[in-house]
């Protein structure tokens, strides 16, 4: 069994349920707030088992593989030759009808 | 087919079939979509698998497959349903969300265009869970699709718009994208076969990112034989896809059905609080596997327990990420406002309450002073997860559970408690945390007449392996001969 101690299982409140909405750019009412502060801290009190485990043999893994911290599959970066190729058709990314990119108008509207 | 085929006998063929009697000349590509395209008008109001449908489209590339005849071609005039968060060129991709629903990108993803080459026919798009998250299609902004086992039943999800078009005869091929088990517990669910390759061995460009190191493209089909056709066609080493892998091609060709010398462990300690009728059918595949001269052994995977707690940090951590690009100015909808500030919160309200709860937890694990505790630790755990799994695989040769730990439960049922809904991932997330690839197959029934199936997990890059053992158990019961009341 995996033994867990100490662990950090975070109270979380209105406030920063409303802080961590605005780091996301997240427009919430005050209902969703409500239901997301106990839904939340569910989730995270959950996962807080995470923390429980000793991962030190793996922080001294990492150390010389930095990238099998975050890969599924750790391997070395993939560069593909510095050659010209087609990019995507004009006619595919560009407004058909004036074969420029369209967007709303920011100017003397 | 027999050379008598009608339109009425294409629903329900397999990809191997409509190829053959194409290439034969029984039939056409244009009589194969014209009954394909019948068949989804007469079914489809009843299941909601599919959210968009190009008739005009399907039948013009039919045409020209008629026309120019490329024989040879491994996937000739075969109907394939996309889920809707894979780009097809010109077509609606809205990954089921209203802030996609005007999307049409301008290119079509590296395995639409691969099967297309192969000579398959996209017919439409499938319905998801909106952006892929979630396990059982009802956070489609658009309606959840019904199982067609049991129509009071979720198909599972993320990818239920494709089990369920696969399961009731629409299409032999559907493709579906897995990030924590997203194409296999669909495929348990309702019936057919659900293969997630290795991490890297399908290219991911023109995948709407979700979590970027779990995604996996990955198809269903309802033979083994169509899975590995489908599989081969689908994968290799692509530009513009850096993680994809330069590996040899999947090397399988069906068998005898005998799994003489093949090891499979059974990591038991998992198993606890599965439904007694999963765990019936499971163990009596189990028994088939010996049967058929496989050597069943229990093992341990010390931390696959945690796996949906490490799975829900990391996965909506990256899916935060990810998101962040929905900000009104590059894709889709677009809210209309007076700043840019209040533009970007207007357009962002159009996100689903699984979308924004799974963003909000992404946000918080990565935010300062909560990133050690629980993303980096998170990352570490991942590790111990994939270290359990190579030595696993020093003794057995594939890694046996069920898929999922309940057959396909009740729409509404679940959808209010998101923590249990995330439960329901127990067996198929640890695949895509340690990047390796997994097969669900249906094993028989469970309660209710329900599908259920078994998972086998093998080594990175050893789909063989996989399909010889998914094809033992087809060989082995007579699920093939299973229909569901709702069908093609």
């Amino acid at each position: 069994m995996i033994e867990c101690y100490d662990l950090r299982v975070p109270s979380l409140t209105a406030d920063e349920v409303r802080h961590i909405a605005t780091l996301a750019r997240l427009e919430l009412n005050e209902l969703e707030v409500e239901r997301l502060t106990i839904e939340l801290a569910a989730i995270l009190e959950y996962a807080a088992q995470v923390q429980g485990v000793d991962t030190a043999t793996v922080r001294a893994a990492d150390a010389e593989e930095p990238a099998s911290r975050t890969a599924a599959v750790p391997a070395d970066t993939a560069l593909r030759a510095d050659v010209l190729v087609p990019s995507l058709p004009r006619n595919h990314v560009l407004d058909s009808d004036t074969g420029f990119f369209t967007v709303p108008r920011v100017l003397g509207g | 087919m027999t050379s008598s085929t009608s339109a009425r006998d294409v629903p329900g063929t397999t990809a191997c079939e409509i190829r053959a009697a194409i290439a034969a000349g029984r039939t056409t590509a244009t009589q194969v979509c014209r009954a394909t395209l019948d068949a989804i008008d007469r079914v489809d109001p009843r299941l909601h698998a599919f959210l968009f449908v190009d008739r005009e489209g399907a039948l013009a590339r039919a045409a020209e497959l008629d026309r120019t005849r490329p024989v040879d071609a491994p996937l000739l005039g075969v109907p394939v349903a996309v889920k809707d968060n894979i780009c097809t060129l010109g077509q609606p991709t809205t990954a089921a969300s209203r802030l996609l629903e005007t999307y049409r990108p301008p290119y079509s993803a590296t395995v639409v265009s691969r099967l297309e080459a192969a000579g398959a026919i996209v017919i439409g798009k499938t319905n998801l869970d909106e952006f892929a998250m979630g396990s059982s299609t009802e956070h489609s902004a658009f309606g959840p699709t019904f199982n067609p086992w049991a129509t009071d039943r979720v198909p599972g999800g993320s990818s239920g718009g494709s089990a369920a078009a696969v399961a009731a005869g629409l299409v032999p091929i559907a493709l579906g994208s897995d990030t924590g088990g997203s194409v296999r517990q669909p495929a348990a669910l309702c019936g057919v076969l659900g293969l997630k390759p290795t991490y890297g061995r399908v290219s991911r460009y023109g995948l709407i990112a979700f979590a970027s190191s779990l995604d996996q493209i990955a198809p269903f089909a309802r033979t083994t034989e169509d899975a590995a056709l489908v599989l081969r066609a689908m994968t290799g080493v692509d530009a513009r896809d850096a993680t994809t892998a330069a590996e040899p091609p999947v090397d399988y060709r069906a068998g005898d059905a005998r799994l003489d010398g093949v090891r499979i462990g059974v990591p038991r300690h998992l198993l606890d609080g599965i439904e007694p009728d999963v765990d019936a059918r499971f163990e009596a595949a189990l028994a088939e596997l010996t049967a058929a001269g496989a050597a069943v052994k229990e093992i341990e995977l010390k931390h696959a327990p945690l796996a949906v707690p490490v799975y829900y940090l990391v996965g909506n951590a990256e899916a935060s990420s990810n998101l962040a690009r929905y900000d009104g100015v590059r894709y889709g909808f677009r809210a209309e406002s007076s700043t840019v500030s209040e533009m970007y919160y207007k357009t962002r309200a159009a996100f689903g309450a699984e979308v924004k709860r799974r963003i909000m937890i992404g946000t918080y694990v990565l935010s300062a002073g909560y990133c050690d505790e629980f993303y980096v630790k998170a990352q570490g755990v991942r590790s111990l997860i994939r270290r359990d799994y190579a030595a696993a695989f020093e003794s057995v040769d594939l890694v046996a559970t069920p898929t999922s730990p309940t057959t396909a439960f009740r729409l509404g049922e679940r959808v209010g408690d998101p923590l249990q809904m995330y439960l329901s991932d127990i067996f198929t997330v640890p695949a895509n945390l340690a990047g390796l690839p997994a097969v669900s197959v249906p094993c028989g029934e469970g309660a209710s007449h329900l599908p259920v199936g078994i998972q086998f997990t093998g080594r990175a890059f050893d789909e063989a392996l996989l399909l010889r053992a998914a094809h033992a158990i087809e060989r082995r019961t007579d699920w093939l001969a299973h229909r569901p009341p709702v069908r093609g």
